[in-house]
């Protein structure tokens, strides 16, 4: 039983012991591993040159010595690049010299990789340096931005767009283009009648008017007058006729220039203040609007007082206070009128004289009654009845009294006829004072 | 003339140096903000290239760093930051009296070495300074 069991001791050292050569000697063979991190093994095929032939014949201290360094080497590449690590490659290569970034490329485990993208960088670097050196500024922007990754705003994309708009204007234009030229083509290089023809069919082609057309002889590069509009033709009919007569052609008459309007007047015609619509006969309408008119140019004159209506108190406190502006018209016109009344055919003809109507003392008498009793009219409430009697009294039954005395001596009698022309100047008169009583009674009293 | 070039990224420090160093001026590179802060104080140089993101701090800091320093309150400076078009960036170092621009990185080279030329004080103003 004791035997058995020593039996397979001895039997699971034996799988176990190293080889016999190594154990005696206490050496390390190649390849082992010795550390975690690092190839250690290539670090000392790199820099000591030993391969496993030459460390199995080196001795044990020497291999351990070897293996002690090689190690330091792996850890120092190991600890410069972990200290790079987060910093940027600028600073990565600042800080790790070719020998390190050998050294991490051995060893080191992708070192290699980092190594030569370190390596690739710095050259790139360099040769930035060298063209900012030499002054070459903008390649080495270039290069800079490429090797940043920094892209300028997309100015390729904005400009084919701004192409592709320009192509399709120019493809629209040149189809208008194209478009008018095969329209208006067919003019190039025709004569007057063949324009004439394409113009209207040749309906008016013919020899040119010598009296109807222009000489352009030597108006080459001068301005040409247009036609002024009233030698123009009507644009309606110019596509059955002729072109329109240039400048230089016989001109057409000027038309007569168009009579002067009326000039505005003070009243509206035809209206219960319009002072000729209370006559019917012409010269007496004519005369009426003249005397009317006179007298406004009489009130329009500046420092212009009625003597007539300011010698009496009701008068003048009338005519102050309560008439308007056409009542004292009226006013006026009668106070004119006074000085045609009482010198029969002188006053005729002084009459004819000042307003160019020749009339007849009586239609003067008419006129001057019809003044009086819109003047009287414009009296509140009294007017409205009393100016009638007023303008009757005011010398009517002076002058028929004055008739019967003296009938035939030329004077003009007055009789009761003229209370119908009182009552229509009473009738004007209240047209005047603007009020509907006024307006109202004086198309009653109409 | 002596240009300090604060910029924690040294591959472009390096860049901008050799171009300044081509065009006469005399180069220091610091790779951080306390750095710079130093360099100012130890090279004194007459204009100061300023980063904005500095890593340790910003630009702003070290701005205010140089202008409170008795010995480098005079100096100027010009920001070439990435945020050297943000109107808040242009905005803040405005304040600075001794701020003569900020500046865009995707700027040429060019720009860059005129805007500094720019910002540089006459050399009459900086002898008789000295």
């Amino acid at each position: 039983m004791l035997l058995g069991r020593y039996l397979c001791l001895l039997a699971l050292a034996a799988l176990l012991a190293p080889p016999a050569a190594f154990c005696a000697e206490g050496k390390t063979a190649w390849g082992t591993r010795v550390s975690e991190n690092y190839d250690v093994w290539a670090w000392l095929s790199e820099y000591t040159g030993e391969d496993q032939e030459s460390w199995a014949d080196l001795g044990r201290d020497q291999q351990e010595a070897a293996l002690t360094k090689a190690k330091a080497g792996c850890e120092r590449a190991g600890s410069k690049l972990a200290a790079t690590r987060n910093q940027s490659d600028g600073l990565a290569i600042l800080s790790l010299t070719e020998s390190d970034l050998g050294q991490i490329g051995v060893c080191v485990k992708n070192g290699d990789a980092i190594a030569a993208s370190l390596e690739a960088k710095k050259a790139r670097l360099a040769s930035i340096r060298a063209k900012a050196s030499k002054g070459n500024y903008s390649d080495a922007d270039m290069l800079w931005m490429r090797e940043n990754g920094i892209t300028l705003p997309q100015e390729s994309s904005a400009a084919e767009e701004k192409a592709a708009r320009q192509a399709d204007l120019a493809k629209s234009r040149k189809k208008k283009y194209d478009a008018a030229q095969k329209k208006y083509g067919k003019l190039k290089g025709q004569d007057a009648q063949g324009l004439g023809q394409l113009y209207d069919g040749g309906k008016n082609s013919g020899a040119a008017d010598p009296t109807a057309s222009a000489d352009l002889s030597g108006a080459g590069g001068k301005r040409l007058a247009m036609p002024k509009p009233e030698a123009r033709m009507p644009t309606k009919s110019l596509t059955a006729s002729a072109p329109p007569v240039m400048a230089g052609a016989a001109a057409a008459p000027k038309p007569a220039a168009a009579p002067k309007p009326a000039p505005a007047t003070s009243y509206i015609p035809d209206s219960p203040a319009d002072p000729t619509r209370y006559f019917e006969d012409p010269k007496v309408k004519t005369a009426v609007a003249k005397v009317w008119a006179k007298a406004e140019e009489k009130m329009a004159q500046p420092g212009y007082t009625s003597s007539t209506y300011n010698s009496n108190p009701i008068a003048r406190a009338v005519y102050n206070n309560l008439a308007s502006t056409r009542v004292k018209t009226a006013m006026a016109a009668n106070e004119m009128m006074m000085n045609y009344r009482y010198n029969g055919e002188a006053d005729v003809a002084a009459f004819q004289r000042d307003f160019g109507v020749k009339l007849t003392q009586s239609q003067i008498a008419d006129i001057d009654h019809f003044y009086s009793g819109a003047s009287y009219s414009a009296i509140p409430v009294v007017g409205a009845v009393g100016g009638v009697f007023f303008s009757a009294a005011y010398d009517g039954g002076y002058d028929i009294g004055k008739g019967l005395v003296k009938n035939g001596n030329g004077r003009v009698k007055y009789n009761v006829r003229q209370v119908g022309v009182d009552v229509q100047g009473c009738a004007f008169g209240m047209a005047l004072t603007g009020t509907d009583i006024g307006e109202r009674a004086a198309k009653m009293l109409e | 003339m002596k240009i300090l070039i604060i910029e924690d990224n040294l591959e472009l420090s390096w860049v901008l140096a050799d171009c300044l160093k081509r065009e006469g001026f005399k180069t220091q590179i610091a790779s951080s903000g306390a750095a710079g802060v130093k360099a100012a104080l130890s090279y004194l140089p007459d204009l100061v290239l300023l980063d904005y993101n500095l890593g340790d701090m910003t630009g702003h800091d070290v701005a205010v760093a140089i202008q409170n320093m008795r010995k480098t309150t005079h100096i100027p400076f010009v920001v070439l930051s990435a945020l050297g078009a943000d109107p808040m960036l242009v905005r803040g170092f405005s304040k600075f009296p001794n701020c003569r621009g900020t500046m865009c990185k995707t700027l040429s080279t060019r720009e860059v070495l005129k805007t500094i030329h720019k910002a540089l004080p006459a050399p009459a103003k900086v002898r008789e300074e000295q």
